[in-house]
């Protein structure tokens, strides 16, 4: 089943939220993932499990993991992903 | 019964092998499965550089503030920073340690699954993924050989699981026991090495085999849907039987137990610190994350597993959502 990019991003956010060790440091629209939502390392690799999980994703690369600081960051990611591995299928 | 022996462990198993003369593909999941295993072979021998130096006992950079903490409050705190730092290499020679016998076992199930699976498509699988695992015993232990001083023996906890899912006669058992747990847990190790291990070989190896232990969790998935969905409510509590046993037991490996014992520190004081520090109660959940999110897949996640994980302290907040979004994918498959 396909889900609307809207539901993605909300989806994508929600997860973010849910699972980061102090989802009270929410503010704004973008925290920062370790700063403001106290991500640890152990925390992030849960969340890329569950992200990857959810929308069929190949494990993130280094590169790509060492550039996600904020929530936006994680759901421009996984948006992208998420079009290339279209893009992929539609070829 | 198993028999441990000095350098071995022997048991008795009674299968049933089939052969089969129909050779038509029913699953092209699994066909494809193959094709892609066959297409993302790798050669320890050369695509891994063997070259990279391994600094072991080496004083290691800081840790994270988080970490850092955690230790100071641990019984490795009195020998400061140095005790830390051992310890720290020590846990990467106990994991790699465990990674080598596991893969054995994975090699000797995956063997068995050839034997035993009724259908050519998961005989040709099974068959391809015992060659993945020896390649990965080939890497584990060239590494182990020439940089780990001091080897582990397979824990005691690993020792009796790996008993317990190969004596078994039913194959679903031994697919459960080695294709969602025991590779589900090392799915999840092997890309924590960034974070738990100290030296580029040994992540280059993790990050190798991590690609391919996700086919191999892919496999168990397929196989075991179908029959999990069949299950009889006896045969579905003896499978949830196993489980929460074989969970119990991959829990109690990563209380140290053998750690401990190598760097002195009283086994009771090292096993609480394992069992109630926040950092080693948040690595078991992370390592459960695939686990879990397989588990409710095949639909074995049930309310009894569910709790049971949970009462173990398995069930982290990750694992939580993993499984509501596995059961409501499920669901919405299954109505549409």
């Amino acid at each position: 089943m396909q889900m609307r990019s809207e539901d993605v991003c909300t989806t994508i956010r929600r997860t973010v939220r849910e699972m980061a060790p102090n989802p009270e440091g929410w503010i704004g629209d973008d925290p920062r993932l370790a700063e403001d939502l106290e991500y640890h390392s152990l925390a992030l690799v849960e969340l890329a499990f569950v992200l990857e999980d959810e929308f069929g994703l190949p494990p993130i690369d280094e590169a790509s993991a060492v550039a996600i600081r904020t929530a936006g960051d994680v759901e421009r990611y996984v948006v992208k992903a998420l079009a290339a591995q279209n893009w992929a299928a539609s070829e | 019964m198993t028999r441990p022996v000095e350098d071995s462990l022997q048991m008795a198993a009674t299968v049933d092998v089939e052969l089969t003369w129909d050779y038509r593909s029913h699953s092209p999941r699994l066909r494809s499965l193959y094709d892609h295993g066959k297409r993302a072979q790798w050669d320890a021998a050369v695509d891994i550089d063997w070259s990279i130096e391994v600094p072991f006992g080496e004083p290691l950079p800081d840790n994270s503030a988080w970490a850092e903490a955690e230790f100071a409050a641990s019984p490795l705190a009195a020998g400061g920073r140095r005790v830390i730092d051992t310890f720290r290499w020590e846990f990467q020679a106990w994991m790699v340690s465990q990674f080598l016998h596991g893969e054995q076992g994975a090699l000797i199930a995956a063997s068995r699954l050839a034997e035993v699976l009724p259908d050519i498509d998961s005989k040709l699988y099974a068959a391809e993924q015992a060659a993945d695992e020896a390649r990965h015993v080939e890497a584990f232990l060239r590494y182990v050989t020439d940089h780990i001083p001091v080897p582990y023996a397979a824990s005691p906890a690993l020792a009796e699981l790996l008993g317990q899912v190969l004596r078994d006669s039913r194959w679903d058992i031994v697919a459960v026991g080695m294709q969602i747990l025991i590779e589900g847990l090392a799915m999840a190790a092997f890309r924590l090495a960034k974070a738990t291990f100290h030296d580029p070989l040994v992540k280059q190896i993790s990050d190798l085999i991590a690609r391919d232990e996700a086919r191999h969790v892919s496999f168990g998935v397929v196989s075991l849907k179908p029959l999990v969905a069949g299950l009889t409510a006896a045969e579905r509590a003896d499978r949830e039987d196993f489980v929460l046993e074989a969970s119990s037991l991959l829990r109690r490996r990563f209380l140290l137990e053998d750690v401990w014992e190598r760097l002195a520190v009283p086994p009771t004081e090292g096993q609480s610190f394992a069992l109630t520090s926040p950092m080693m109660i948040s690595y078991r959940q992370t390592l459960f994350v695939k686990i879990v999110s397989a588990l409710a897949n095949i639909g074995m996640l049930t309310p009894r597993v569910r709790a049971g994980l949970d009462g173990l302290g398995l069930m982290g907040s990750g694992s939580a959502l993993a499984a509501r979004m596995a059961e409501a994918d499920g669901a919405a498959n299954s109505s549409g």
